[in-house]
């Protein structure tokens, strides 16, 4: 059973290598946009707010973690932020599967465990770009994003230091879910990488705002980590602009 | 007269035209009779196939070979062959091409092969190929087919996957044989299907149980199901392995006599060991809920599927029993105490003990007893039956040989009931029966031994007749499962060649095939990773992204669980990881290492001391360390560094994931392994390669890299955040935390870091 399973193994190595060959002729190319479209809208919260659940420490954490989490009240568990006209923050907007457009900028990306969580709590950001983390809590974090698509770890470095600071390469398109294993099982902190530049996330105003598309049929998809995702099919004219409100429900 | 007379004794004008008129009639008569032989001559059939040979070595502008016979003779392998007069390319490179005609294009697996201890010129070609070696021509006006045309030749050449079948001639102590595939497969099918349980061979594999005891059938299930379960296994367990012995289109009615009848005799069998008395367990759903989060979790996924219609996730799956309708099949009672004890029940139970406490056994039982309830539960589940039927039943059991796999009170242990195929290889095709079928099957271009073997295995009583009442049961095997078994079976052959020519197996292939056996056997791969193979890295839109994983082989049981930390570890560099001394107690008795996991390594009652032996061995061997495992006694961190490496120790945090078992003050928590174990578990370089990236050496590992890489690109380029201390040096800072990590449990000393926690990691 085993040599099948290995031949099958090596068969499914060829047959991967064959799809990859013409990988290269399908990542993403630059053109200049000259008059390119725009997407706007806001987004909000419909539906009334669950109850915020009560969160506890887990039994195996130590004192001095747990001393020092206890005072920062990091026990974020409410899933929403929400302004006061209801407006959701923390959703992220994107275009899907973009072949062709603007250059990307891939603009480093920011993540810090700072008072026992992570800020901030979604992010989107251009493979190829750097991810800064950094800790300024004087416990030891640990940063492991996950792949939610395979679960693959991107990395896991440890913060033991106050102030530390590393720079990590995103390889990889993805959702990625960044937990802390250093017994911190409260924190948490989404980022999608995208291999276009095609890509935000809502304020704290619940607004979002895309530019430089070519014109076009596109699909756009918004996420939120708790209200999940929707899809969008609009079309880009030159110049054009696009609003376009999305509404999530907190109860569905 | 006058022709012989002397010249000078007759008169001149006789003497003047005689001696030319002979020289010149044997001339003629000479060149004719020259122009006929070399006619013939060149016309020998191997003389034009060379002849297109050297057309073909012109064409590509190669050397021409001399035409002559090529004849190989070894004495000692009684062969001679001139097999080679024709196939000349045979060892020579770079005759792959489509249009080189087949007879001249080079032997497929030259470079594997032919180098080594197969080399053509020695040992010829038969010894591997069979056929009549010596034969350069067809046979009266038949044109040349290897022999295979001669009724009175009885080693008929082999072709295609046949050819592996005298690998076992020479390679006598291999259990597989390198490269040898259908050989190999057919020789685990034949253990598998449990072949062995009647036919005896001269290299089965035993130690594959076959199916379950059959004592306890009254407590375990009901009358109705056994009788179901008969007439059709596949119905209730699409994998079984429990063939078919009513094939499908036979006599229906006789089938069901023969049923009843033997689920008569074994409702009256007395069982030797009797199930403990006792309230019978209670199932309810609330624990049959817990039992469904246990199943999930503690590991039963590795070797059980549950529900009916359920895919297993791989091979490994099938290993045990698929669980579907156990409610119908198996009594709480029974349920209760296989899972207390499996081995009391069946000697040779492959289960392992999961050392179940009584709680969690009565979740499982809970669980698996309402399973999938279809049939209704029988006030009286078995009726009694008359002494005749019963008897009936018996001699059927015997007949139908069920002791060959299961466990029956009072059947002991012989000499497999069937036929013995340790010389089935050898029959001659006059001597095979054919039944009312014969002259009426046709296999292609196979022998007639390989046509009756593959027909026999896939259609088991296609060759009954009036006189010939068949028992054999039908397997449901694949053609490609028949003709692997089939190869196996024919290569039981009387003649060996001589112990010279045999191959002495390295002690290397050895301790691997013995250890591969225990863990195909124990089913290791199902939740460990043994072994890996590169796969080129996709994203989401089914990309390349130019990264390559090293994907492992085997841990499939993986994605039960939310992450790969919480799943069972890597046993990939277990050689390098692990002192052995402690492994070989590990297999023996496990213990809790990692407490967060809700997977429990069962204890393996089912392999010996050698057996754990060998696998420990093999794990070395696979990462290239010398066995016995040689102890590194490491010095303690140098008394000036000491200070430092303790301060590190604090700073890094070890100790809120890791505990510390030996000291008093640091038991906190249990995220990660206890380091008081370190210095009888782990290997010290091992612990250094880990500290520096840990990602490496277990994909998905909750433990983080202390020293990041200052360039990505650059995988040595490691940084420590503390530059104040041990001279800022990575590798001194690692050699020291290694040192530390592999004193705990030994060095009282150390406990002074006990008080560390408590001074605050807060001010530098």
């Amino acid at each position: 059973m085993n040599r099948n399973r290995i031949n099958a193994t090596l068969t499914a190595v060829a047959l991967a290598a064959l799809l990859a060959a013409p990988a290269a002729a399908r990542a993403y190319e630059t053109i200049d946009v000259a008059n390119g479209g725009k997407i706007t809208g806001t987004i909000t919260l419909q539906g009334k707010l669950p109850a915020t659940p009560k969160a506890k420490f887990p039994a195996n954490l130590n004192k001095q973690d747990r001393d020092f989490c206890k005072k920062k009240r990091p026990l974020v568990t409410d899933f929403y932020r929400v302004g006061k006209g209801k407006q959701l923050a923390d959703v992220a907007v994107w275009l899907r599967k973009v072949k062709k457009g603007k250059a990307r900028k891939k603009e480093m990306g920011k993540l810090a465990n700072l008072n026992c969580r992570f800020l901030p709590l979604v992010q989107t950001i251009d493979v190829g770009a750097k991810l800064l983390v950094t800790n300024d809590d004087p416990i030891n974090h640990t940063t492991h994003p996950i792949y939610e698509r395979g679960s693959i770890t991107a990395f896991n470095i440890a913060m033991p230091k106050k102030g530390q600071r590393a720079k990590k390469k995103v390889r990889r398109a993805g959702l990625m879910k960044v937990q802390c294993d250093a017994g911190h099982v409260w924190m948490r902190a989404w980022v999608h990488a995208f291999k276009h530049p095609y890509h935000t996330v809502s304020g704290a105003d619940g607004a979002f705002t895309i530019d430089g598309i070519p014109p076009g049929d596109y699909t756009l998809e918004a996420w939120h980590e708790k209200a999940g995702k929707q899809t969008r099919k609009i079309k880009i004219t030159a110049g054009g602009a696009v609003t376009l409100d999305l509404t999530f429900n907190a109860n569905k | 007269m006058a022709l012989w007379r002397r010249a000078g004794d007759g008169p001149p004008e006789e003497r003047s035209l005689a001696p030319h008129f002979l020289v010149l009639a044997g001339l003629t008569l000479g060149a004719t009779a020259w122009v006929f032989y070399d006619e013939l001559e060149t016309r020998r059939p191997w003389k034009q196939v060379q002849r297109r040979f050297n057309d073909l070595q012109a064409a590509r502008g190669a050397q021409a070979a001399p035409v002559r016979i090529r004849q190989t003779t070894n004495p000692e392998l009684k062969v001679v062959d001139r097999c080679q007069t024709c196939h000349l390319g045979v060892n020579q490179p770079g005759l792959t091409a489509a249009s080189v005609p087949a007879e001249f294009r080079t032997h497929p697996r030259r470079k594997a092969l032919l180098g080594k201890g197969h080399r053509p010129d020695r040992v010829g070609c038969t010894p591997c190929h069979h056929g009549q070696g010596s034969q350069t021509k067809g046979i009266g006006r038949a044109p040349f087919d290897h022999g295979r045309n001669d009724p009175y030749w009885e080693r008929p050449m082999l072709r295609g996957a046949y050819v592996e079948s005298t690998c076992v001639t020479c390679h006598t102590e291999d259990r597989d044989v390198p490269g040898a595939r259908r050989y190999n497969a057919g020789r685990r099918l034949f253990a598998e299907q449990r072949c062995h349980g009647c036919h005896a061979t001269r290299r089965g594999d035993p130690g594959y149980p076959g199916g379950p005891s059959l004592e306890h059938l009254r407590q375990k299930t009901s009358r109705a199901l056994v009788e179901r379960w008969l007439r059709d296994p596949r119905a209730m367990r699409p994998h079984t392995r429990m063939p078919e012995y009513w094939p499908a289109g036979g006599d229906r009615e006789r089938r069901d006599e023969e049923v009843k009848d033997i689920t008569a005799y074994l409702g009256s069998l007395k069982p030797t060991v009797t199930l403990p008395d006792g309230p019978a367990p209670v199932v309810d759903a609330t624990r049959a809920r817990q039992g469904a989060v246990l199943f999930d979790k503690i590991g039963c996924r590795g070797c059980h599927t549950l529900k009916a219609g359920e895919e297993p996730s791989s091979d490994e799956a099938l290993h045990g029993p698929e669980l579907a309708r156990t409610g119908d099949k198996a009594s709480a009672r029974w349920l209760d105490a296989w899972l207390a004890g499996p081995r009391l029940l069946w000697q040779e139970a492959r289960m392992p003990d999961l050392r179940l406490t009584d709680r969690e056994r009565g979740a499982l039982v809970s669980l698996l007893a309402g399973h999938e309830r279809k049939l209704p539960r029988r006030v009286q589940p078995w009726p009694p039956s008359a002494l005749a039927s019963i008897q009936r039943g018996e001699a059927l059991v015997s007949r139908y040989m069920c002791a060959g796999c299961h466990q029956l009170p009072g059947k002991k242990a012989g000499p497999p009931p069937g036929p013995s195929l340790a010389d089935f290889g050898d029959t001659p095709a006059s001597r095979l029966e054919w039944g009312d079928a014969r002259g009426r099957v046709r296999c292609g271009d196979l022998s007639p031994q390989e046509c009756w073997t593959e027909v026999k295995i896939r259609q088991p009583r296609r060759f009954s007749g009036a006189r010939i009442p068949l028992s054999m049961p039908d397997h449901r095997l694949t053609r490609r499962q028949a003709r692997d078994l089939s190869v196996f079976v024919l290569s039981n052959r009387r003649n060996l060649a001589p112990p010279a020519w045999r191959r002495k197996r390295p002690e290397q292939d050895r301790v691997r095939q013995e250890a591969e056996r225990h863990m195909a056997r124990l089913n290791c791969r199902t939740c460990h990773e043994i072994g890996r193979a590169p796969l080129p890295d996709v994203d989401e839109d089914g990309e390349f992204t130019g990264l390559w994983k090293q994907v492992p082989i085997g841990g499939q049981i993986r994605r039960h669980y939310a992450s790969a930390a919480l799943a069972p570890p890597t046993l990939d560099q277990a050689g390098e990881k692990f002192q052995y001394p402690w492994l070989f107690d590990y297999l023996k008795q496990p213990t809790q290492v990692r407490p967060w996991l809700t997977a429990r390594m069962p204890t393996f009652d089912d392999v010996d001391d050698r057996g754990r032996e060998v696998m420990v061995r093999y794990l070395a061997q696979r990462s290239g360390r010398p066995y016995p495992f040689a102890r590194v006694d490491l010095a303690p961190v140098p008394a000036k560094d000491r200070d430092d490496s303790a301060w590190l120790f604090t700073k890094m945090q070890c100790y809120k994931c890791h505990q510390i078992s030996s000291m008093a003050g640091i038991v906190q928590a249990d995220l990660a392994p206890d380091l008081a174990l370190g210095h009888r578990r782990l290997q010290p370089g091992w612990v250094a390669r880990w500290l520096l990236d840990p990602q490496a050496l277990s994909p998905g590992t909750r433990m983080p890299a202390y020293f990041p890489l200052e360039d990505d690109e650059d995988p040595t380029s490691h940084t420590t955040p503390f530059t104040g201390r041990l001279g800022g040096s990575v590798k001194r800072q690692v050699d020291a935390l290694v040192r530390l990590s592999m004193r705990f449990g030994m060095d009282p000393g150390l406990e002074v870091l006990a008080r560390m926690p408590e001074q605050g990691a807060t001010k530098e």
